[in-house]
């Protein structure tokens, strides 16, 4: 009788047992989660782009991004180049930030931040990773880019050897804080064994991440300057005409190199230099 | 002609509590107190400057230097801004906003993904509630209306929602020195000590399943015996064969009877009963009787002389119905928006404490005297002392915005609507 009944104690406390020693994960931070901030630029972007954020292969979208430059000196603080798919000086476009331009959900692109007048000769080559799209009414998304805004303080810790990354996200409404939209955007420090990219995910939706770091260009014409400058080797739509005329490497200015830009507002953008050659061609495979 | 309600004192002033002249005797005042539910009136001269404070809330009335105060027997709570009064004969701004016309936001995208989009209206999440006379549910976003219907049924409406693009962006930032990184990640792996130590060999021998199995002799007790008695049970079932006689009364079974005609066998069982029945019944000789009935037809036509009208006194009962819009369909921080509750008592019998409730978005901030309310029955030519009214009240809402309260002063009759219009600046 003792022996029946005994296992069937045993059973049932090592259950209660079992049950006590396990716990619900308390927050959200818990959570495992695969993709960091740190890992190399493009993972993020890949990862999104199959799980479907960049739309379909015949009809990529190309979400605005909006490059700020804050307290970098007036006027807007200096100047933004956009690196496309293309061939050497003839894939950059350069304007006066802030300047916004589309760039495929999923890639990965190297920008130029020059002739800020509180850092005089100093050009920083940051990475901006799309990893998500927002779905403003018809005709209207350069009216709601996704802004991403460098400090000076950004460039000074970046000039000091340190990484910088910024992780942009849309912040949930219902979560977020009752204050006005400050300029400079609302931006929390965080620690840096911490994953920036599931802190912005549980307070949000990560949009962007931009790596700045004090990495000098290759020089031109190298093999390594393909790599460098067309990180993705995808195709950018700019929002409105552009006129290269100050590009500048490493302090060294250079020609000025005109673009031709042509299409309509809602999509394909097709910029041609002047030497005939096709720079990039936007807006989906046509 | 209505009159103007004083907010503090709920009751209308009965026959029985007439304000009392001066010099009236204190019993009688006393009495004049019971009898007025709770109403009571003090000579104005009497009163402490607090009460006159309070005073200023309720109704006064003075009459050859008599002056008396009225007010319900209930705490005193700051009184609601009134709502700056509009006229809205033609309503212009409604028939500028269509929130299903083109360039609204598409339902689809809203629902898909909301957090682009700054939503007020409706009843998200818990729905709203009460309970132990205590409403739960007014979440922020919420917008919900209370009412009463002349049955005494409380009812919450939620309005609809409604969705404003506009996208607001933070970041996180994370600046780091790489070589530092690597060293405390190398030296924070312990792998190795874990591998030495090897605690799961350690553990193996303890393991008691085998043991547990073998003295499993319960198993074969139960294989054994038990078992083998329930299968030998099993022959003992017995199946009970009854016999079931059905007994048929060839006694009733007379087919003339039944079927009610007769042919030759019935006519001749029929005259051998005659004949046993003559038999039996002695000098009682049986006999047939029959007779047969005249059918007679009436025919009539009715001839309408005069009509009676009865009037129904049954009017359909007040519901109350609550749109909420908005101006804009995108806004920027800093843009302000212009909220509509256009509300209407589409049932024919009156409601009353309408109460519209609006929870902000953490994104909306109230501007303060921006509300405006108007009634489609009134225009500018109503006299002010028939207008209705309606007060505001904002509070905090401790989610970082406020909770906005519409009150009407009076009942809303059937068939008559309103407009509540507010501004908030979008954060």
């Amino acid at each position: 009788m003792l022996q029946g009944i005994l296992p069937r104690f045993v059973i049932r406390g090592a259950m209660v047992v079992l049950l006590f020693s396990w716990t619900a994960p308390t927050s959200a931070q818990d959570a495992y989660s695969p993709l960091s901030a740190r890992m190399p630029p493009g993972v993020v972007g890949n990862w999104s782009a199959q799980a479907g954020r960049s739309g379909s292969p015949r009809q990529m979208y190309f979400q605005p991004v909006e490059v700020r430059l804050v307290d970098t000196g007036p006027s807007g603080g200096g100047r933004v180049t956009w690196y496309a798919m293309g061939r050497g000086r003839e894939g950059m476009a350069t304007e006066v930030a802030p300047h916004a331009a589309g760039l495929l959900v999923g890639a990965t692109y190297r920008v130029g931040i020059s002739d800020m007048p509180e850092f005089p000769g100093v050009t920083v080559y940051p990475t901006i990773e799309v990893i998500d799209r927002l779905h403003p009414p018809e005709g209207r998304r350069y009216e709601f880019p996704i802004p991403v805004e460098l400090t000076g303080e950004d460039i000074r810790l970046a000039l000091q050897g340190k990484l910088v990354t910024r992780v942009v996200f849309l912040e949930e409404p219902r979560l977020a804080a009752g204050n006005e939209q400050t300029r400079p955007m609302m931006v929390r420090d965080l620690d840096p064994k911490s994953n920036a990219l599931a802190e912005a995910d549980r307070v949000g939706r990560p949009m962007a991440i931009l790596r700045l770091g004090s990495r000098t260009a290759p020089i031109e014409g190298s093999p390594e300057s393909v790599n460098f400058f067309n990180m993705g080797r995808q195709p950018i739509e700019l929002s409105r005409p552009a006129i290269s005329k100050a590009v500048s490497r490493i302090g060294t200015r250079t020609q000025p190199v005109a673009l031709r830009i042509s299409g309509t507002p809602s999509g394909t953008v097709r910029i041609r230099s002047t030497g005939r050659r096709m720079l990039q061609v936007a807006g989906g495979v046509r | 002609m209505r009159q103007p309600v004083a907010p503090l004192c709920h009751p209308e002033p009965s026959e029985g509590s007439q304000p009392l002249a001066f010099g009236t005797p204190v019993l009688l005042g006393m009495l004049c107190v019971v009898l007025s539910a709770g109403c009571a009136s003090v000579p104005l001269s009497s009163l402490p400057p607090a009460v006159e404070e309070a005073g200023s809330a309720g109704e006064i009335t003075s009459a050859s230097g008599t002056a008396t105060l009225r007010f319900a027997a209930v705490s005193a709570v700051a009184v609601a801004p009134r709502i700056q009064p509009v006229h809205l004969p033609a309503m212009p701004r409604q028939q500028q906003v269509d929130p299903a016309g083109p360039g609204g936001p598409d339902p689809a995208v809203v629902d898909e993904f909301p957090d682009e989009f700054v939503i007020d209206g409706g009843d998200r999440g818990n729905p709203v509630h009460y309970q132990s006379h205590l409403r739960y549910g007014v979440e922020t976003e919420d917008t919900i209306a209370e009412y009463t219907d002349d049955e005494g049924t409380s009812h919450i409406l939620p309005s609809n929602r409604v969705a404003i693009y506009a996208p607001r962006f933070a970041a996180v930032r994370m600046v780091q020195l790489p070589v530092e990184g690597f060293g405390i990640e190398r030296m924070a792996a312990s792998h190795r000590l874990l591998r030495e130590v090897r605690l799961t060999i350690r553990e193996g021998p303890h393991l008691h399943k085998q043991q547990a199995g073998a003295v499993g002799a319960r198993v074969r007790s139960r294989a054994s015996g038990l078992l083998a008695e329930a299968r030998t049970a099993g022959v003992s079932r017995l199946l009970r064969t009854g016999e079931h006689v059905k007994l048929i009364n060839v006694f009733g079974d007379t087919g003339d009877l039944v079927a009610g005609r007769m042919d030759q066998a019935g006519v001749a069982r029929l005259a051998r009963s005659l004949e046993n029945a003559a038999a039996w019944a002695g000098d009682e000789a049986p006999r047939a009787t029959a007779s047969t009935a005249t059918g007679q037809s009436i025919q009539s036509t009715p001839w309408v002389n005069s009509f009676t009208g009865v009037e129904v006194k049954h009017k359909e009962i007040g519901e109350l119905k609550l749109v909420k819009l908005a101006d804009r369909d995108t806004a920027l921080s800093d843009d302000v928006v212009l909220f509509t509750l256009r509300f209407d008592n589409v049932g024919e019998r009156p409601l009353t404490q309408v109460r519209i409730i609006d929870n902000l978005s953490p994104r909306l901030e109230y501007i303060k005297d921006s509300a405006t309310l108007g009634f489609t029955d009134e225009d500018e030519k109503t006299p002010a002392a028939e207008a209705r009214g309606g007060r505001i009240t904002v509070d905090d809402n401790e989610q970082g915005s406020e909770v906005l309260v519409f009150e009407l002063d009076e009942p809303l009759p059937g068939g008559v609507g309103g407009v509540i219009t507010f501004q908030a600046r979008v954060r």
